[in-house]
């Protein structure tokens, strides 16, 4: 290594190449199972305005998931600072290498999915957009590193970033209603001028940071931390160790699911009053849109929960601290469980509340006539909410247990393997049989998943049982649970039978996946604390 | 001289022929070794000769591929309660939670142990001058060190486990960290085990010593023990030598001509009668430091 773009560029791929595939996969793997789902039953058509909207929310969750994984892959600025060059280049060569590693991601990206779904996602415009955002954002994190205003200057900066994009797919206050297809003049001079932008403050803010200087502070943080000591000061003694434990969870990680549904339902509502201030779709986001957010939390929610690794360095293995407490894996697992219930069911709580005081009793008393607003919302809320905090839950938990062994390469292999799995099946069905012949072999896939999520749980709760990590108790109670929400989905299709019986079987072996954690949760644990 | 049952003392550790492999390094290799109840005991080595791993045996962090581990009679993965709830442990990377403040995590680590001594903890506060409204986060180094010395000496633990406590800090931290080794000793029957490769503190503080070398004990023996019988014997031969005459007991040798210089292990009587067998004269003879022991039994 001669020179010292050479060297940044080769510590970026060599440091990160995998991390990037993997998020590269994770950024794909939504719309291969949406579009895969939907060709399966011979819905796909990319002219939809649908598929329009499809298109939007997809490319910024690809632009967002691939993103991450770039600035993770960043490292930390600071340790390049004692590198004898200045620092217009450090940042030069750590911003283009990255943004260009974005933009092809999303080219390729899109153009794999146009060969293989025909679904007409644009490439240049996205691409260029997304490597933009990118050095955009980056920026305004190394511009307030370290300070209170991180979160917020991030915030502003994406919410800018994300009206811009909004406005090349037709008018803000609209669905989006056209494919950015042509990257106008006008558009390059934009993106070109956010990027220069961009550089600029990346340099002022590493050149600030390299010298040691700091943000003003203006005490509002010094307000806030005495608020909120004020709030949870409490001198008195923990009634047991588990008392202790509980509370270290909880104000460790416990209130990240919750808080991000306040941010994000803050967030959705400030849109709405600039942007929207039409009831239906006011009803309708909080509704549906809430439930889905709830799921998607799960992903994020299951990881936070999960994580057992010490704060100084990039592992989840289990750090001395947590793995030195006199404690029982059993207990230990029962209590991290117990902090995801409470977290799943507060942010369950805090967004089902105001859908259901907001949208569904409005309407159903008929304090608010909305003769246009979909029907589903009407018919559907009584079992919408619980399967969301179904939902939510099954995922939380799930992934939190697989975060609990604290082995990123068994999460790396089930990612990519399910990735893998998933591509072959598609591939093998769409080249090897006919149109009959994929509805059988899906409807096989579907019973054959199931059947492996039943297996598995029951084999979980098997070695978690002959290690003494759970009593019988739990077993029975965990076969009630499961066989009670078997009971409710059999009921739900005796008085209304809409879903095939694949799908039913298919479900059923899912919810499996609920009970799940009260097995897994203290075998990843046990497994992570002793090596 | 490696003799694993150095004590009549009970045991409070007892590690029966521990192997562990990371992949293809061995990290511990048929490790025999213990530590019996009261006293201070040094575990040395070099970077990577297995202290660290072997302390993590010890804590049920890794159970042993082959052999057995026992904690005050217990297996330490089977019953973490009953011997995390009896140990004091200060980890080499001070992992402590960095969003808590002092006195949140002395309030939080003082119900895991029916045993926490508030006055003490509080003495210990003071005396390691700590705010407790600081954010871990915030502390410096040798802060952290403190605070997580706190948290593992205010319930008095039967054995105090330090893993490289003095790695990195100032001398005044190093004093605090030694000061709280022999305030643990001064308690009946508590036992510190403290692995370092600061040999000096090292032999300040420790009665029993244990040199652990590429995951191999290569010496176990009492400090005093360790002194009387490792010499440095300067022999005068009668007539010019290119190579120098094996001596009974001697680890490492160097000089040249008829002055030959050996690092011995042996009584001095012995190592006396061992030179007039080879017809030489002790023309210099003296006892070794602990660093000098150290490097000549690793080399040999």
């Amino acid at each position: 290594m001669r020179t010292i773009p050479a060297a940044l560029i080769w510590e970026l791929f060599s440091r990160s190449r995998w991390q990037l595939l993997l998020m590269t996969c994770a950024g794909s793997l939504l719309p291969v199972l949406i579009y895969s789902a939907l060709r399966t039953q011979g819905a796909l058509a990319p002219g939809d305005s649908a598929f329009i909207v499809m298109h939007f929310a997809l490319v910024q969750v690809n632009m967002f998931t691939f993103g991450a994984g770039l600035m993770q892959s960043l490292g930390p600025m600071s340790r390049l600072y004692a590198y004898p060059a200045r620092t217009s280049t450090l940042v030069a060569w750590q911003l283009l290498p990255a943004m260009a590693l974005m933009m092809l991601e999303m080219m390729a990206t899109s153009a794999a999915l146009n060969a293989v779904y025909g679904v007409r996602w644009p490439i240049w415009g996205p691409s260029l957009f997304a490597a933009v955002a990118l050095s955009a954002v980056v920026a305004t994190m190394w511009l307030t590193e370290r300070s209170a205003w991180l979160p917020w200057a991030v915030g502003l900066v994406a919410a800018a970033l994300g009206i811009w994009l909004k406005t090349r797919y037709g008018l803000l206050s609209n669905h989006p209603t056209h494919y950015w297809t042509v990257v106008t003049v006008w558009d390059g001079i934009w993106l070109s001028l956010i990027a220069a932008a961009s550089y600029s403050v990346a340099v002022y803010g590493v050149s600030r940071n390299r010298r040691g200087d700091t943000w003003p502070a203006w005490g509002a943080r010094a307000w806030l931390e005495r608020v909120s000591e004020s709030a949870s000061r409490d001198n008195g003694r923990f009634q047991s160790p588990a008392a202790a434990q509980s509370w270290f969870e909880w104000r460790k990680k416990g209130w990240a699911m919750p808080g991000c549904v306040v941010f994000v339902m803050l967030m959705g509502l400030l849109g709405w009053s600039i942007f929207s201030r039409e009831p239906r779709l006011f009803i309708e986001q909080l509704f549906l849109g809430g439930g889905a957010l709830m799921c998607v939390l799960g992903l994020l929610g299951g990881l936070i929960l999960g994580d057992c690794g010490t704060q100084n360095y990039y592992s989840a293995e289990m750090g001395h601290f947590l793995a030195t407490r006199p404690m029982s894996n059993a207990r230990l697992a029962q209590l991290m469980l117990w902090n995801s219930a409470k977290s799943v069911g507060a942010a369950w709580l805090l967004w089902a509340i105001p859908a259901l005081l907001l949208s569904v009793v409005p309407v159903a008393t008929g304090m608010i006539a909305l003769p246009d607003l979909d029907p589903f919302v009407m018919q559907s809320w009584c079992w919408y909410l619980p399967v969301a905090l179904i939902g939510s839950w099954t995922i939380t938990t799930c992934l939190a247990a697989l975060a609990m062994t604290g082995r990123q390469k068994l999460l790396f292999t089930l990612f990519f393997g399910g990735f893998a799995v998933l591509l072959g099946l598609n591939l093998f069905a769409e080249y090897a049989l006919s149109q009959d012949q994929k509805l059988t072999f899906w409807r096989g896939v579907f019973i054959g998943f199931s059947g492996l999520m039943v297996l598995g749980t029951v084999l979980l709760f098997a070695m978690a049982r002959r290690r003494a990590l759970i009593g019988t108790p739990t077993v029975w109670a965990s076969l009630a649970a499961w066989s009670a929400l078997i009971a409710g989905l059999v009921a739900t299709q005796v008085n209304d039978p809409q879903l095939p019986l694949a799908a039913c079987v298919c479900i059923g072996g899912m919810l499996a996946l609920a009970v799940a954690p009260f097995a897994g949760t203290p075998l990843a644990l046990a497994w992570n604390r002793t090596r | 001289m490696s003799d694993p049952f150095p004590s009549s003392a009970p045991a409070v550790v007892h590690i029966s022929r521990v192997t562990r492999q990371f992949g293809t390094k061995t990290a511990l290799d048929d490790v025999t070794l213990i530590v019996p109840r009261g006293g201070v005991f040094g575990l040395i080595g070099g970077n990577g000769a297995g202290k660290t791993t072997l302390i993590k045996h010890i804590l049920g962090m890794l159970k042993p591929q082959a052999g057995s581990v026992q904690v005050f009679g217990l297996d330490p993965v089977a019953n973490p309660v009953g011997t995390l709830g009896r140990i004091g442990y200060l980890s080499e990377d001070r992992d402590l939670p960095n969003w808590m403040r002092v006195g949140e995590l002395m309030r939080y680590t003082r119900a895991f142990f029916p045993n926490w001594d508030d006055a003490y903890a509080e003495e210990l506060r003071t005396a390691f001058d700590l705010d407790p409204q600081a954010k871990v986060q915030t502390l410096s180094r040798g802060q952290r060190a403190r605070t997580g010395l706190l948290v593992a000496l205010a319930h008095r633990p039967d054995l105090l486990v330090l893993d490289e406590p003095s790695s990195g800090l100032d001398p005044v931290v190093r004093r605090d960290i030694l000061g709280a080794i022999i305030r643990t000793i001064a308690d009946e029957g508590r036992t510190v085990l403290f692995s370092s490769h600061l040999l000096d503190e090292v032999e300040r503080v420790a009665d029993r010593v244990a040199i652990i070398h590429q995951g191999r004990i290569v010496l176990t023996a009492p400090m005093d023990e360790i002194k009387d019988t490792h010499r440095r014997v300067t022999l005068r031969f009668g007539q010019s030598l290119d190579r120098p005459p094996t001596l009974v007991g001697a680890l490492s040798c160097a000089g040249g001509g008829t002055e030959w210089t050996y690092i011995c292990n042996g009584e001095s009587g012995q190592l006396r009668r061992a030179a007039d067998a080879l017809g030489a004269t002790v023309v210099d003879e003296a006892s070794l430091s602990l660093d000098e022991v150290f490097v000549s039994r690793v080399r040999s």
